[in-house]
């Protein structure tokens, strides 16, 4: 075959290809209108709003569903909802990721003969539940914290159909706090906090930013309380590292277990000070301790323990509450109890402690009790066992012991919305629907109400949590077919709030009962303190401490909490120890060697990350992050807490751990705001700011075009007072722009794409840390946009450095010449999505493909649509018609957005006040993010 | 001798491809403009002879990003009493009768859809004739594409009528 021969050929056989490459078939794009318009003047397009309740923790936050096409497609926190105000915490945005869940339940699964789970009907499984719940042996269902009707309905599902209902299981259950406060009060609550009514804060191991409580509440009445200018002071005291330690003015690295010394030193010199007051002759059992012996049991200088006692006897309007990891050890309940007895010595409750509105935990037992409830298990009298909505066999340390007492029931009816291990063991799981799709209430505290209603028809064949009660209750003939939860739960709203009540709690969202404050009055001593002041752990100490990520674990089950970084440590898809630096150099252990850690029962082998500012022989596990096979802790006090004298070694294997921050320090570059000497630390020139007007001195140091701002220079600003950490912003910014997820092989790479990253940065001593929420910066002299060869990038007249998804040819210059690394580059098509998270997509914002940057937008979508919204009004957009979604879910209202040329604006204040300042300022980029510098920022600076 | 025959035929297969591509393109070139639609619906009937309001059927074009396709329901509110016997209304029937929407092939088939934000509201609200983009439905017996609606379709009419050029106006 010669040349000519071989190219003929060639063409022949591509010119055949190419033929039968032709597809005439395409397949074409349908049009579907509706069958029928809907009646309800929803217009396709447009954006409807709901409001219900958040069910991921039991803080029971208000939330508004953002509803398009029918599904929803974001959730916010609900406006002017008494206990989160518009804000949402990390898990509440997440749990839109729930909804579209790809390995939710889709229909029933019954056990086949072979024991395997299989898909079947809700006939078919309800009628095996009916006649096992008709056999013998006694008929119990465990359940997690329920609130409201729910709660309600179970007691009447108990009562009809003779099924025991057992204490309900919650592992972050405050237990020693209810148990100090009905020992001592008589009333098993937990009180909720008024950050913003106090003048000193003392808060002891309680992670009041993290889990404790209502994070969101105690938040924003922190950062209500600071921005009115007024200081609050804030110890906190802890053995380990927490947001909430850093966030405070005073953290006490306390030796672990010497929490309850602390607080009887306390007591004492209160009621030296005071008087016993509402504490009474509880105070003469409290052993006395003195200022030395609390300094030696704390391991803190005599002088910050003599401080703290002045400042809380002189204080007028103190708050002080122990919880979390202080509560969670052998000595937790003497904890409690002396906590309790300082807040009634201060007179604190009516004023920052709410005995009235308070959580209501009456039905959650303890460990004491799962431990009871496994006995009757194993003797086999348990005929029917209903799991409903809880996992208990990964959550619980003896989840395996839990798991094999499971089987020795006659049937386990399993509810549940994903296939748990704990699911797995039941002989028919009926599949919940998420909260978005059912009807519901919950009850946040004492006398207020939140509604939960439907956003969109279920998914799949699944069912509310009431309607699988009802549905049981029907199949043994205890209620009346046809019953629905929707109709209970209107009924019993009438009942309970008045007829008005539905239509306000539909509308409105929420409803709350009128009702005063109260204090309660201790009863009579009769409690023996065993703490020992004296005795140190010999050891080193694991704290398991509840992940602001993943609460107790639960909300481990969305991907979307581990592409996020956790805050102290930027760790996202991995299970790590985080010790402190002395920690590891004593074990010649670096960074991610592997680390085992043996107790009496029970060996652990993890990664360490190494993390300034956790003292020597300390080690720190999150909840959810591993299985804590085998630990044993403290019966009463649930399961975060602290576990002593374990021993740890190097097992010589070297791991990885997917972070998103090579360093937790700056190393003295002066990146953070206020931080250092070398950054610019005056208050800004106005015509710094002022980059709406021409100014020959300024503009005479570029060569690039002066921008040009005629309506419009949106901006942004962070007080990095108020930021906790918390990143809320984080979450509500993946959903809100479609950001991908990717994984933990290429977080290995680098290759997060989160536009907002929540900056860490500790002192080198480990005695403080800075976040700093930092996004695009949006420049006015935008490094990035000079160099993108094809105009993808570029500057437009509102201030916004624009990113164009389809010019984009992914050269990546602009993400190389971007000084705050802020550019996201898509090396893979990312957004393939499984059904049905594929429906989790804001329609708003574009799905970017392979091979395209991307980043901050200053969420333009929401400009758009205000612009329209103004537009069809005839006027310019004004202050208040929109915010960014990170704004809009920060707790701590810690970030404002809007117009810098409005003078009105609070953007407009905020960069004109004496703390803002500019990161890298002196690059000249002019960036539109100001950030106000922490107060007393000043004593680091020139 | 040979050589020529043999010549004319590899000539010849190559001439005839070409025809084939061309045919073939033109073809795919008019349906994609024009598609067939599983009912022959005719705009030159309701809007050239009924004189229909464009809003009557696309209800939603000022008040949303979507025009609005009408609901089976909206032709059944005359085609239930109206032209029952033709074969196309019984197509239509018998859509409604099985609780079937209308499976209708969307002329307007922009590649790049998911990354434009384009408003009909905003646009009627600025006074642009429906007929600016659509072309004369009147006319048509079957719907076709009559603009290119690219990137400079639109640009040309924006800076005619001194409407926002910047890029993230539409850009999404």
């Amino acid at each position: 075959m010669d040349r000519r021969e071989f190219l003929g050929l060639l063409t022949l056989a591509s010119g055949a290809s190419l033929l039968a490459g032709c597809d005439l078939t395409r397949k074409s794009e349908k049009l579907i209108p509706y069958l029928v318009p809907p009646d309800d003047g929803i217009i396709p397009g447009e954006a409807t709003y709901v409001a219900t309740s958040c069910t991921e923790c039991p803080a029971h936050c208000g939330i508004t569903a953002r509803i398009r096409e029918y599904r929803p497609v974001r959730v916010d926190g609900l406006a002017a909802h008494p206990v989160n105000d518009g804000a949402l915490c990390m898990r509440g945005q997440a749990s839109l990721s729930r909804l579209y869940h790809v390995d939710r339940l889709r229909q029933p699964m019954i056990k086949d003969p072979a024991g395997k789970l299989v898909p079947g009907t809700w006939d078919d499984a309800l009628k095996r539940c009916a006649d096992a719940l008709r056999g013998n042996g006694e008929h119990v269902l465990l359940s997690k914290r329920t609130t409201g009707s729910l709660s309600a309905l179970m007691d009447d599902f108990s009562s009809r159909t003779g099924v025991k209902r057992e204490p309900e299981y919650e592992l972050l259950s405050n237990a020693a706090i209810r148990e100090a406060n009905r020992s001592i009060f008589g009333r098993a609550v937990v009180p909720l906090l008024h950050p913003d009514r106090a003048d000193l804060i003392i808060t002891v191991g309680a992670d009041v930013i993290e889990t404790f409580g209502n994070p969101v509440e105690f938040t924003e009445g922190l950062s209500k309380k600071r921005g009115n200018g007024n200081r609050v002071m804030w110890y906190h005291a802890e053995p380990h590292v927490s947001m909430s330690g850093f966030k405070a003015d005073h953290r006490l690295v306390v030796k672990p277990g010497s929490e309850a010394t602390l607080l009887a030193y306390l007591l004492h010199t209160v009621a030296q000070a005071k008087g016993a007051g509402g504490a009474g002759a509880h105070i003469q059992d409290v052993p006395a301790v003195d200022l030395a012996r609390a300094s030696a049991a704390t391991g803190l200088a005599p002088d910050m323990v003599a401080s703290l006692g002045n400042a809380l006897a002189h204080a007028s309007s103190p708050l002080l509450v122990a919880g979390g990891v202080s509560t969670g050890q052998e000595s937790g309940l003497d904890v409690a109890r002396i906590a309790a007895l300082i807040q009634s010595a201060c007179g604190m409750q009516g004023r920052t402690i709410d005995m009235a509105r308070a959580q209501d935990y009456s039905r959650v037992g303890s460990l004491v009790d799962i431990e009871r409830l496994m006995q009757r298990l194993d003797a086999g009298s348990v005929g029917t066992f209903i799991i409903f909505n809880t996992d208990p066999v990964s959550q619980l340390s003896n989840g395996d012991q839990f798991a094999q007492s499971i089987d020795h029931a006659a049937f386990v009816i399993g509810v549940g919305d994903i296939m748990t291990p704990t699911m797995q063991r039941a002989d028919v799981v009926l599949p919940l629907s998420h909260t978005l799709e059912s009807w519901g209430d919950a009850e946040p505290a004492t006398g207020l109400l939140n509604a939960i209603q439907p956003t969109l028809a279920p998914l799949f064949d699944t069912a509310s949590d009431g309607d699988v009660l009802l549905r049981l209750m029907i199949a043994t003939g205890a209620a009346a077919a046809g019953t629905t939860y929707q109709q209970y739960v209107s009924d019993r709203w009438s009942k309970e709030f008045g007829p008005g009540a539905p239509a306000t709690l539909l509308k409105q969202g929420w409803i709350e009962r009128a009702g005063g404050s109260e204090t309660a009055a201790a009863g009579a001593p009769d409690h023996k303190y065993t703490f020992d002041s004296a005795a140190a752990h010999a050891g080193a100490v694991l704290v398991v401490a509840p992940s602001p990520r993943w609460y107790d674990g639960r909300s481990a089950e969305l991907p979307l909490l581990h592409e996020i970084p956790d805050p102290l440590t930027s760790v996202t898809w991995d299970s790590w120890f985080s010790a402190g630096p002395e920690t590891a150099a004593a074990l010649n252990a670096k960074e991610e060697d592997e680390i085992e850690l043996k107790g009496d029962s029970w060996t652990l082998a993890l990664p360490i990350r190494v993390q300034p500012g956790l003292a020597k022989d300390v080690f720190v596990v999150h909840r959810g992050a591993a299985m804590t096979a085998g630990i044993k802790f403290s019966r009463l006090s649930g399961e975060a807490g602290t576990v002593a004298d374990v021993t740890a070694s190097r097992t010589g294997n070297r791991l990885k751990i997917a972070k998103t921050s090579g360093s937790l320090t700056e190393a003295g570059r002066g990146i953070v705001p206020g931080s250092h000497p070398h950054h610019f630390n005056g208050p800004h020139p106005e015509e710094h700011i002022d980059t709406a007007h021409p100014n020959e001195e300024r503009d005479k140091f570029t060569f690039y075009p002066v921008p040009k701002y005629p309506n419009y220079r949106w901006a942004m600003a962070i007080d990095l007072d108020k930021c906790t950490g918390c990143s809320a912003c984080v979450a509500a910014c993946y959903t809100e722009n479609n950001v991908p997820m990717t994984g933990r092989d290429q977080h290995l790479r680098g290759r997060e794409m989160a536009w907002i990253r929540l900056e860490q940065y500790y002192e080198m001593d480990g005695s403080k840390a800075d976040f700093v929420p930092a996004m695009c910066q949006q420049c006015d002299y935008a490094p990035c946009e000079p160099v993108c060869p094809v105009f993808a990038t570029y500057h437009n007249d509102e201030g916004l450095n624009a990113q164009v998804y389809n010019r984009c040819v992914g050269t990546r210059y602009c993400s190389n010449n971007c000084p705050y690394k802020q550019r996201r580059f898509n090396w893979y098509a990312w957004q393939h999505r499984q059904h049905p998270l594929d429906l989790m997509v804001n329609p708003d914002v574009s799905i970017r493909g392979k091979g395209i940057m991307e980043k901050c937008t200053f969420c333009v979508q929401r400009i758009r649509h205000a612009r329209d919204v103004a537009k069809d009004q005839g006027r310019k957009i004004n202050e208040g018609d929109f915010t960014t979604a990170c704004a809009q879910a920060c707790p701590g209202k810690a970030i404002v957005f809007g117009n810098l040329l409005d003078e009105n604006s609070e953007v407009h204040k905020w960069a004109r006040d004496p703390r803002s300042a500019r990161i890298l300022e002196e690059l000249g980029t002019s960036p539109g993010v100001f950030y106000l510098k922490k107060n007393g920022g000043a004593e680091h600076g020139a | 001798m040979i050589r020529r025959i043999l010549d004319t035929a590899v000539f010849g297969y190559f001439a005839l491809f070409m025809v084939l591509i061309l045919a073939l393109g033109f073809r795919w070139h008019t349906q994609r403009k024009a598609p067939v639609q599983p009912i022959n619906y005719s705009h030159q009937i309701h809007v050239g002879k009924l004189n229909l309001e464009c809003a009557f059927c696309h209800e939603t074009a000022d008040k949303s990003y979507y025009a609005g396709v009408p609901s089976v329901q909206k032709c059944m509110s005359c085609h239930s009493a109206v032209k029952t016997d033709t074969p196309e209304i019984q197509k239509l029937t018998k859509y409604w009768n099985d609780k079937e929407p209308v499976p209708w092939n969307r002329v307007h088939r922009i590649r790049i859809r998911n990354h434009i934000y384009f408003t009909h509201k905003r646009h009627i609200a600025a006074g642009v004739q429906c007929e600016h983009c659509h072309g004369q439905l009147a006319a048509m017996p079957r719907v076709r594409q009559v603009k290119s609606m690219k990137m400079g379709f639109c640009v040309s009419c924006h800076e005619a009528n001194h409407a926002p050029t910047d890029c993230v106006i539409c850009h999404k």
